[in-house]
């Protein structure tokens, strides 16, 4: 027989359903012959009734629109901060002027390398005019990289000379 | 049709959230927010407290949406962040509360005009008197005064019908721990509620 001080400990667990089967029973068993255990049950079932009375409460119509709408200003918020901060990323002015400075210095020099280049190709084929030197060369008109073209002047500076081969 | 937001098991639908699907977040608002707002309702006792910090749980998730592991119960993660929501504001209604007497307390010193007493200890809203019966006053009376980890549990279990192992999980506790706080809080309400009757 179990002590009733190990059952009231279990009462509350064996009101809620949260006992096995067996402790079940004897919990039952016992409230059946003692006055005093059983008392108690039924104190804590009244208290547990009481509690249970309590109306719940209802949203209003609007609720979820409201958590809705507030989702909504967190998200636009969060991508304001995002923009905001990817600017604070980007260099001040002063670095701004530098990189333009750089890249018009940079382009003047690739101008001036490229443009040496066309003049000394154009040399190149005047000391050719002569009667055949002056017919292949109207004939390169045709090729995929005409001399003088800018598709030669690439391929000049990637490494590859198609005059070279034209000359040979 | 199963594809149907609206049938679709709550963590699923968080996958769609964590992603910033905003109907499947609506969706997740409208299954829960009822039973939320009450318990928030039990454990605070005002109706204004319960609707401001029920919208900021619901916030919460939505923010929090990344960091929602896909194999947690959606239920215990919504309740563990209402609990932890709960417990905040409780400190900053006491403090609030206490600054409210102290204040009271002052103007008594200063004007001997016991009249002020009234109009400033009014702890219920309008919004209140919606559950103003004499007996739900004195339940929600009950409850508050029950300490914290007592009131979570008992909420949970009663209004919620969560398991003890669920309760457990929301609060970060042992299944024997729920077990001991669900004992001590029937007995103390018990005690409020009964005895004193």
């Amino acid at each position: 027989m179990r002590t009733c001080q190990n059952i009231r400990k279990n009462l509350s667990a064996y009101q809620d359903g949260e006992v096995g089967t067996a402790e079940k029973d004897v919990i039952e068993a016992h409230l059946r012959t003692c006055k005093a255990c059983a008392k108690q049950h039924e104190a804590l079932l009244k208290t547990f009734r009481m509690l249970r009375s309590l109306p719940a409460i209802e949203p209003t119509p609007e609720f979820s629109r409201q958590i809705m709408d507030r989702a909504t200003r967190v998200q636009e918020a969060f991508w304001v901060r995002s923009l905001g901060q990817a600017l604070r990323l980007l260099p001040t002015p002063s670095a701004i002027v530098a990189v333009a400075v750089a890249g018009l210095l940079l382009g003047t020099m690739l101008g001036n390398f490229l443009t040496k280049r066309q003049f000394r190709s154009a040399r190149t084929l005047s000391a050719f005019h002569s009667g055949q030197a002056l017919t292949l060369a109207s004939v390169r008109v045709f090729d995929a990289t005409p001399p003088g073209s800018f598709a030669e002047g690439y391929l000049q500076l990637a490494g590859q000379n198609p005059e070279r081969s034209y000359e040979k | 049709m199963l594809d149907e937001p609206d049938e679709k098991a709550n963590e699923d639908l968080m996958g769609s959230v964590r992603l910033g699907n905003k109907y499947a977040f609506e969706v997740l608002i409208h299954r829960h927010q009822r039973s939320v707002l009450n318990f928030i309702f039990r454990f605070l006792g005002n109706r204004t407290d319960a609707e401001d910090l029920t919208q900021e749980v619901f916030l919460r998730v939505w923010k929090a949406a990344g960091t929602y592991k896909p194999d947690a119960k959606f239920t215990t993660w919504l309740y563990r962040i209402a609990t932890n929501l709960c417990i905040n504001r409780q400190h900053a209604i006491r403090i609030r509360r206490l600054f409210v007497q102290s204040h009271i307390q002052e103007q008594i010193q200063d004007s001997k005009d016991s009249s002020i007493i009234g109009e400033s200890a009014e702890i219920l809203s309008p919004e209140d008197r919606l559950i103003d019966s004499e007996q739900s006053v004195r339940l929600l009376n009950a409850l508050n005064e029950l300490p914290t980890s007592q009131r979570v549990a008992i909420v949970l279990r009663i209004y919620d019908e969560m398991s003890y192992q669920e309760i457990a999980q929301i609060m970060d506790r042992s299944v024997s721990s729920v077990d001991s706080l669900l004992i001590r809080a029937k007995k103390n309400l018990h005690r409020k509620l009964v005895e004193k009757k």
